[in-house]
């Protein structure tokens, strides 16, 4: 009898810890968990023709004329956002002797571009002097604005004044192109 | 539930990849420019060719022109008589091809304005137009570049003011070439 006793809060305790590890393992059919993503402001670019060649037509010292072609992507913030495409002559004419954006022999000599932008962005007003010294406009974007995923088209048409001045010979000079977002 | 979780993270995984396409924020184009011989010109005045005084002074004229050119070799300025003077010749006026006297001749003398760089050299003495050829204005040297407005030069015109010559009014035209090399 004592030793039954004895036993009961034994099996008591034993009785207790087996019901809670039953109850422990069965837990919920479903369970859930929250999947987030930020899509914040973004933008890139690529060059359609990175080599723009500059030609002259007839024999009369018209404008030498090309234009850079270029594929966008942007994502403005959806409240107070925007951004830009710009360009920068960042190596001048070369070698010296030609045509000069730094220092063009007259005004007249400047290098000049008007841009065309397809939607979503909006293009500069009217013809644009290129510098070797500071970004000058191509295009502008507005607050929620968006490319589609081929990303939208964008170009700069280029003129160059035919000067009698500048010797024979072939220039170069390269031309950087930012977009930003915000 | 392991089954579930590959599936999520291969769709997540591909659409990352789907939407990879644009580049850096940043890029960059080559502008080239191959500037060649070139070379234009331009008539600016020409006057009447007129005798003054009453004892056949010869008939005088001088033809304004603006030459634009940028040369690597040598280049040229000349003339040449594409129409000549209307019902000229023997009985009437005066003719570069058949002048009524064998010392009538309408001549010209030459002046250039000095190119930016090189040299522009002027015909050095009187020649005489033609009807057949081009006759020498201005020779260009190598790399000779003119201003971005063009530079001068001129031909002064002498006509024999022959009695033979029937009262009247009489036009030519003479036509100016420039080439660059």
């Amino acid at each position: 009898m004592k030793s039954t006793l004895r036993l009961i809060p034994l099996l008591a305790l034993a009785l207790l810890f087996t019901a809670s590890r039953a109850l422990a393992q069965t837990g919920s059919p479903t369970g859930t968990t929250t999947v987030s993503v930020t899509i914040g402001p973004q933008a890139g670019l690529t060059i359609t023709n990175s080599s723009t060649p500059l030609t002259a037509s007839g024999s009369n010292f018209n404008l030498f004329t090309g234009s850079t072609g270029l594929t966008y992507f942007v994502r403005t913030t959806a409240t107070g956002g925007g951004g830009s495409i710009t360009l920068k002559v960042t190596s001048d004419f070369s070698p010296s002797g030609g045509p000069s954006v730094q220092s063009p022999l007259t005004s007249a000599d400047a290098l000049t571009y008007t841009c065309t932008v397809a939607s979503p962005g909006t293009a500069c007003t009217g013809t644009q002097t290129a510098s070797t010294s500071s970004q000058t406009n191509l295009a502008t974007f507005g607050t929620n604005v968006h490319t589609g995923t081929g990303g939208s088209t964008a170009s700069a048409s280029w003129s160059l004044a035919n000067d009698p001045s500048y010797k024979t010979g072939t220039y170069n000079a390269t031309v950087t192109f930012t977009i930003s977002a915000s | 539930m392991k089954k579930l979780l590959m599936v999520v993270s291969t769709v997540l995984l591909a659409a990352s990849v789907c939407y990879a396409q644009p580049s850096a924020n940043t890029a960059t184009a080559n502008l080239a420019v191959t500037v060649g011989n070139e070379a234009a010109i331009a008539v600016v005045s020409s006057s009447a060719l007129t005798s003054t005084g009453t004892t056949f002074a010869d008939y005088t004229s001088i033809t304004d022109l603006t030459y634009w050119v940028r040369t690597t070799v040598s280049g040229t300025i000349t003339v040449e008589i594409t129409t000549d003077f209307s019902t000229g010749g023997p009985g009437g006026g005066p003719s570069v091809k058949t002048p009524p006297t064998s010392g009538d001749a309408l001549t010209y003398t030459c002046s250039v304005q000095a190119p930016v760089t090189g040299l522009a050299t002027a015909c050095s003495t009187a020649q005489t137009a033609s009807t057949s050829s081009a006759t020498m204005v201005v020779n260009f040297g190598a790399t000779t570049q003119s201003l971005k407005a063009g530079d001068d030069a001129k031909t002064m015109w002498t006509l024999t003011n022959d009695p033979s010559y029937a009262a009247g009014s009489y036009t030519a035209v003479a036509t100016y070439t420039i080439s660059a090399a």
